[in-house]
């Protein structure tokens, strides 16, 4: 952040609904909020919680809590009161940043953990221009009135010194406190050190856009440097996913900032909105669950806008998969590939292999559907990805294994969890609990998590392969699958599903079983298939299969 | 399979299909040498 402000001081850094905070002016307001920290007793290591939507604020107590030598606490900013005590408990933040929407809770919360939290708000209407350039959703216009006895963000700002901090952190000091395991059982932080974040920045900045240079300069050898120089200049990112969620921050916060390129951030997602930004901004890259790609194509008003400016378009398999449609008619609406981002997980801060450039004649999605898994291209540089047996030892290629990781960017374990440390760290080596496989030529698949697979007749039976499968049928808009007990196969896959708006009613579930018999293995097909109005989702659009298998049971004993 | 030898088979294999010979082997940081590591390569 310091660097660019010296080097391209009046470039944008964020672009807020219309609202322009240049790098020069984003380390200002962060070397304030330092300051303010510093002063008011904030010491190194100590921890700021981040209970806050995606606006500028998040940026300025990120980077403020980092200058201030501190630790930075990502938590949703969706959590209720009994969830944040939780969170609190965990980290033990002295201070709290968050919105005056939550503030009441956040308030209960802290207070139930400790008297020492000091808690600062602010609001939507701080950073928002009076007029936006781009629509903001109605609940944006919220806000509560100032509170004598409560600290507000802009107070902060206008007051405190703009002096560089007396205080430096190393590459090797913690910076940022994540949370993960949320879908099963409790969330466990993990602290990625400033190293941990610059590695995957210095990842996403080499290789996220390698496709282009296989679009363009497909027989060359070019000057990396002078071409990713380039791009970065022009670079222009869309950071519509949470960015307190390690993926979103990667892309929202992390590659940005190490690029130094421009952000348009946005608080909530709207494919008009969307549209209209990149139209108007000439947003480049952008990332996002393949869903929202399909909300562009086949919105009404997408020939009102010119989305060529679009270069790097990436996105995840969580509900819908990247299928040759999808990017045979995403290429035609913006003349740019889509294609999977990468593999990645909380504790690595993802971003641990590379997909650009092996898009060509759509191998990438060939190989998915030929394995059933999502084609994650190849480990980065620096990250080891190993496949291993039930026994730890090495799987041959081709065969289905947990996937052990050792990379830079890696953290030492879950804070105040030995015994799960312990279990999952070995040898300097993660256990991730993911399946995985390289194929023949060395390419890394994603197959399914490890404890969601099933033992149907003795066969190794994956969820998330069934949901990639089902997810073909033309009628399925989002599926979950969980496994049962079965006195007589072990385990047995249960699907729950959600069906498009015109296919509800049309499609049953017998309709759905018959389909399931005909084109797919016997193994995989589920034995029940249960269609619903919604399913329970995560913030980041992931099925809850925890909801799912409660579900179920109170279906069983009723 | 040893360990060495199974990255040293990923490797070569990686060799192959590594999608541009302009790609570098080692990820770039934009602003030289990452604060007090030195290199890059010592972290990696």
């Amino acid at each position: 952040m310091e660097r660019y402000a010296e080097k391209q001081p009046s470039k944008d850094y964020i672009i807020y609904y219309g609202k322009r905070i240049s790098y020069k002016e984003m380390d200002e307001l962060s070397t304030k909020f330092a300051n303010y920290l510093i002063e008011n007793g904030f010491e190194k290591d100590d921890r700021l919680a981040l209970v806050l939507p995606n606006v500028p604020e998040f940026y300025i107590g990120y980077f403020g809590t980092l200058k201030a030598g501190g630790i930075c606490v990502l938590l949703n900013p969706m959590l209720r009161e009994m969830e944040l005590e939780y969170f609190f408990q965990e980290s033990k933040p002295k201070f709290v940043l968050t919105l005056d929407l939550i503030y009441p809770a956040v308030e209960k919360a802290a207070k139930k953990v400790s008297d020492g939290i000091n808690i600062i708000a602010t609001s939507f209407k701080d950073f928002l221009p009076e007029s936006p350039e781009i629509p903001i959703h109605p609940s944006m216009n919220a806000f509560t009135q100032k509170m004598e006895e409560n600290l507000y963000l802009t107070d902060i700002l206008e007051n405190a010194s703009s002096k560089k901090p007396n205080m430096r952190a190393a590459i090797d000091d913690n910076a940022t406190m994540n949370f993960t395991g949320g879908t099963t059982g409790l969330p466990k932080g993990v602290y990625h050190r400033h190293q941990n974040i610059v590695y995957t920045g210095a990842c996403t900045y080499t290789y996220n856009n390698a496709h282009l240079l296989v679009e363009r300069y497909p027989e060359q050898e070019v000057d990396f440097e002078k071409f990713a120089a380039e791009l970065a200049q022009t670079e222009v990112g869309l950071a519509a996913m949470p960015i307190f969620w390690v993926a979103g921050n990667d892309m929202g916060v992390v590659g940005p900032t190490v690029s130094g390129y421009t952000v348009v951030l946005f608080t909530r997602w709207d494919a008009k909105a969307a549209m209209e930004a990149i139209h108007k901004y000439k947003v480049t890259t952008t990332y996002a669950p393949f869903d929202l790609y399909w909300e562009i194509l086949i919105h009404p008003e997408v020939g009102n806008y010119d989305l060529t400016s679009l270069r790097t378009c990436t996105g995840s398999s969580f509900i819908k998969g990247l299928t040759k449609e999808l990017r045979k008619k995403w290429r035609e609406l913006t003349g740019t590939i889509l294609r999977e981002a990468a593999y990645g997980l909380t504790e690595t801060h993802t971003f641990d292999t590379f997909t650009a450039g092996f898009h060509r004649n759509d191998m990438d999605i060939e190989r998915a559907e030929k394995y059933g898994g999502t084609f994650c291209g190849i480990p980065c540089p620096g990250t080891l990805i190993k496949i291993i047996d039930e026994n730890g030892n090495l799987a041959p290629l081709g065969e289905h294994g947990e996937a052990a990781i050792k990379s830079p960017s890696v953290v030492s374990g879950y804070v105040g969890r030995p015994e799960e440390t312990a279990k999952a760290f070995k040898d300097d080596w993660l256990l991730t609990g993911d399946i995985g496989m390289y194929d023949e030529d060395g390419f890394f698949y994603y197959i399914s998590r490890k404890k969601y697979m099933l033992k149907v007749s003795g066969v190794s039976v994956y969820p998330t392969q069934i949901e990639f499968f089902m997810l073909r049928h033309p009628a399925i808009e989002m599926v979950g699958v969980i496994g049962a007990s079965d006195p007589e196969k072990g385990q047995v896959p249960i699907a729950f599903v959600k069906l498009k708006d015109e296919y509800e009613g049309e499609v049953t579930e017998d309709d759905l079983l018959e389909w399931c018999r005909k084109n797919m293995a016997p193994y995989n097909v589920p034995k029940r298939i249960i269609i619903k109005k919604e399913l329970p989702l995560t913030a980041t659009g992931k099925v809850i299969r925890e909801e799912l298998i409660k579900e179920y049971e109170r279906m069983s004993t009723s | 399979m040893r360990e060495e030898k199974y990255f040293k088979m990923l490797e070569n294999r990686w060799s192959n299909i590594w999608p541009h010979p302009s790609l570098p082997k080692e990820p770039v940081y934009p602003l030289g040498k990452i604060p007090d590591t030195g290199i890059l390569g010592e972290v990696c």
